[in-house]
């Protein structure tokens, strides 16, 4: 029998805002229900997160969380990762900077 | 989806129906009024402060009713980038608001003031709630249009 997949990246390559939460949200709690306990969010493309797209992030870590998981940002631009780090995010779960 | 977009001399105007998707528009056209006024730097600043205000409008001020519109308005004055946001609806007690702080760190909502207050220098209000103007200082070449290379709120 097949072990079961606990981790799993998503990559949006687009904006993470206002117009695209709904779907994003979507997508990310499948994976949650279906028993994901290491998401990582790889931002590589992504040229910007609004406070509605930072919420989706939130919501699915404090999901993951109470599952026993976590979420990882990864590849946050200049910009994004400051954002990050003025909301206080950095202490909320791992966020990673490009190199 | 229909907007109005207006690029005047060192000022743009956008009146759009009150819907999500219409805020990416009005970003785009942000974006070429500051490549084209040398303020690309401060690109993300504004577009995100941009994106917070118009988000606040659609959501909150029109309850995202398309049969609504937000007048949203970016001039280069003096050494200030002045952004103004309207919407058609009964306001908000915005002074109990921006005297709260961050949210608690888990909570997936209540960021967009923050992030106002943290990347523009002045945030100011009429009475009812319903018109936002904000104020971003620019410390090289507001007037004269020469690029901005320092950051400041």
């Amino acid at each position: 029998m097949a072990k079961k997949t606990t981790k799993k990246t998503f990559k949006p390559g687009k904006n993470i805002v206002a117009s695209v939460s709904k779907g994003f949200r979507k997508k990310l709690k499948k994976s949650v229900d279906d028993g994901i306990k290491e998401l990582t969010i790889n931002l590589q493309g992504v040229e910007m997160v609004d406070s509605v797209g930072l919420g989706v992030l939130i919501a699915t870590h404090n999901s993951l969380n109470s599952a026993g998981g976590q979420l990882k940002v990864t590849n946050a631009s200049e910009d994004i990762f400051k954002l990050f780090k003025t909301m206080r995010l950095d202490q909320h779960f791992e966020v990673s900077a490009a190199k | 989806m229909i907007l109005d977009i207006e690029r005047k001399n060192k000022k743009l105007e956008i009146c759009f129906p009150s819907m999500t998707g219409n805020i990416d528009i009005a970003a785009m056209e942000t974006e070429k009024f500051l490549i084209e006024n040398s303020f690309k730097d401060i690109a993300f600043d504004v577009i995100l402060v941009m994106r917070e205000a118009l988000t606040n409008a659609v959501k909150y001020g029109s309850g995202e009713n398309s049969r609504k519109k937000v007048k949203y308005s970016l001039k280069i004055e003096g050494n200030f980038l002045v952004m103004k946001v309207e919407d058609e609806g009964e306001g908000f007690d915005w002074k109990k608001k921006l005297k709260q702080g961050l949210p608690m760190v888990d909570s997936s909502s209540g960021r967009g003031l923050a992030i106002m207050k943290s990347y523009f220098r002045i945030i100011k209000y009429n009475k009812k709630g319903n018109v936002l103007t904000l104020y971003k200082k620019l410390l090289n070449g507001g007037v004269n249009g020469k690029k901005n290379n320092q950051k400041n709120i």
